[in-house]
């Protein structure tokens, strides 16, 4: 792993598209303190440590982070976002950089595409099966209503989701 | 004034027990609820790892519909569904350049506008905030637990980021607690308290999301408490329906009810084991009916 920066790998595009980003905005503001790594529940397991990953959007190593594993070991527990004194939303960061992942089209984790096919096909990320339905029958709980995927579908073909499903 | 209740993807789907208790607590608090359940997907993190824009639209269609229907709250009871809507209408609103695409990308879609400032609560705050603790002791709770011990788990997406959208954060939030000592119930300290539960990895690595689920069950177990009070469908997932699996992992024995607060809320409240689904966790919870009076 690059520990040491190679100055022509730098990509201030890289930099710059993330800044601009939603969330991107207090990227700058990160001290290095250790603050996010220190509070981490996963961060131990972690090739690359979450105050490392600022760090080196920063200097736009983005080669190394969209193919590093600790992308999709975080949790999304927001213990980062929460204790960070500078308000870098790491979190996010994270979530962002998964998308800058997908789109080299590095990695597409099964789970996700399942995601995005069960959004598309019924509107909500899990859907009851009939075994639910009939135990919800039975304890007297409405039946749970089917959703009119009309404006989902059109909302897919406008985004990144529909790259994943391959439906653009 | 009535709610627009969003019990959300997995307690609709996987998890009827909450469902079930949450309707039955909130039927007898008289808290009114118009049935939200025919809105679509919060826009949770899986679609935010895809489309950022997009998980935002989703969460903004949700309370947009709710607006239309003249509601001014969302009552959710997973706190996925609570962080995404409440994380929409802060983004909407802090970022302005962000809030145009996404208001562009619902409206050429769902053909809604929204308008902002649906608000956004947790079914513990409105218990805890709206009906208010003493007013609930007085009123409604009939009979409660002595010298049940419980470990106390409020769940990342209810307590976290909080600083933009609550004054004094939540993340040392004792709401939960509070709640569950009012039942007689002790809120034992224990060291993974504010951590993750695993449950969110589960999907792109198992083993990490058991070892995580490994650690804070036995942290709970040396701490001991004779339960889990859970608030997420997906905490209770991990902790009950995973249990097994995970000690399996991690090969250690932790045989740890685990309970939802409405669970725990309606028992007190006088319904009875059935009604509030009890017999649908998986690791029998039957012991805590020891500790009731
Ligand atoms: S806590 Fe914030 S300021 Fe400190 S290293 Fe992490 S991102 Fe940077
Ligand atoms: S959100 Fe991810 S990086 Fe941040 S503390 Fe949680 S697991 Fe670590």
């Amino acid at each position: 792993m690059e520990r040491t920066t190679n100055l022509s790998k730098v990509s201030r595009t890289f930099f710059e598209e993330v800044m601009k980003s939603h969330m991107g905005r207090t990227l700058s503001c990160c001290y290095q303190c250790g603050t996010c790594s220190s509070s981490c529940p996963v961060a131990e397991e972690m090739d690359i440590k979450p105050h490392e990953m600022v760090e080196m959007i920063k200097l736009g190593l983005k080669n190394t982070l969209v193919r590093c594993k600790a992308l999709w070991q975080c949790s999304t527990c927001y213990m980062c976002t929460e204790r960070c004194p500078q308000g870098v939303k790491l979190a996010s960061l994270i979530l962002g950089m998964r998308d800058v992942a997908l789109r080299e089209g590095i990695v597409v984790p099964r789970s996700v595409e399942e995601s995005c096919k069960n959004l598309n096909d019924t509107g909500r990320l899990i859907a009851p099966s009939r075994f639910q339905m009939e135990k919800r029958l039975k304890l007297k709980l409405p039946s749970v209503p089917s959703i009119d995927t009309e404006s989902i579908k059109g909302m897919v073909n406008k985004t990144r989701v529909a790259d994943i499903l391959k439906v653009r | 004034m009535s709610y627009g209740y969003y019990p959300g993807c997995y307690a609709l789907a996987r998890m009827p027990q909450y469902d079930l208790s949450a309707r039955s607590i909130m039927r007898k608090l008289d808290v009114e609820i118009i049935d939200m359940s025919d809105a679509p997907c919060c826009g949770p993190a899986p679609i935010k790892s895809v489309d950022y824009r997009m998980a935002s639209a989703l969460s903004a269609q949700v309370l947009a519909m709710a607006e239309k229907k003249g509601l001014d709250t969302i009552v959710t009871l997973c706190p996925e569904c609570f962080s995404s809507f409440m994380k929409a209408n802060v983004g909407l609103e802090e970022d302005a350049g962000f809030g145009k695409e996404v208001k562009h990308l619902l409206s050429s879609t769902a053909g809604l506008d929204y308008q902002g400032g649906v608000k956004v609560k947790h079914l513990l705050q409105v218990i805890h905030d709206d009906i208010g603790l003493k007013k609930l002791r007085k009123d409604y709770i009939i009979r409660g637990f002595e010298g049940l011990k419980a470990a106390v788990h409020s769940g990342c997406h209810f307590s976290r980021f909080s600083a933009s959208y609550h004054p004094v954060g939540l993340e040392d939030s004792r709401m939960l607690d509070e709640l569950v000592e009012g039942l007689g119930i002790e809120s034992v300290y224990w060291q993974l308290k504010s951590w993750c539960c695993g449950a969110p990895i589960l999907a792109f690595d198992r083993d990490l999301s058991c070892k995580l689920g490994g650690k804070k069950l036995q942290s709970a177990k040396v701490s001991g408490a004779d339960c889990i009070v859970s608030l997420c469908p997906y905490c209770q997932m991990q902790f009950d329906y995973n249990q097994s699996i995970i000690e399996k992992k991690v090969d250690k024995r932790f045989t740890l009810p685990v309970v939802l607060f409405t669970q725990l809320l309606g028992l007190c409240m006088g319904f009875d084991k059935k009604e509030v689904g009890l017999g649908m966790n998986r690791v029998s919870a039957d012991a805590i009916l020891d500790f009731m009076e």
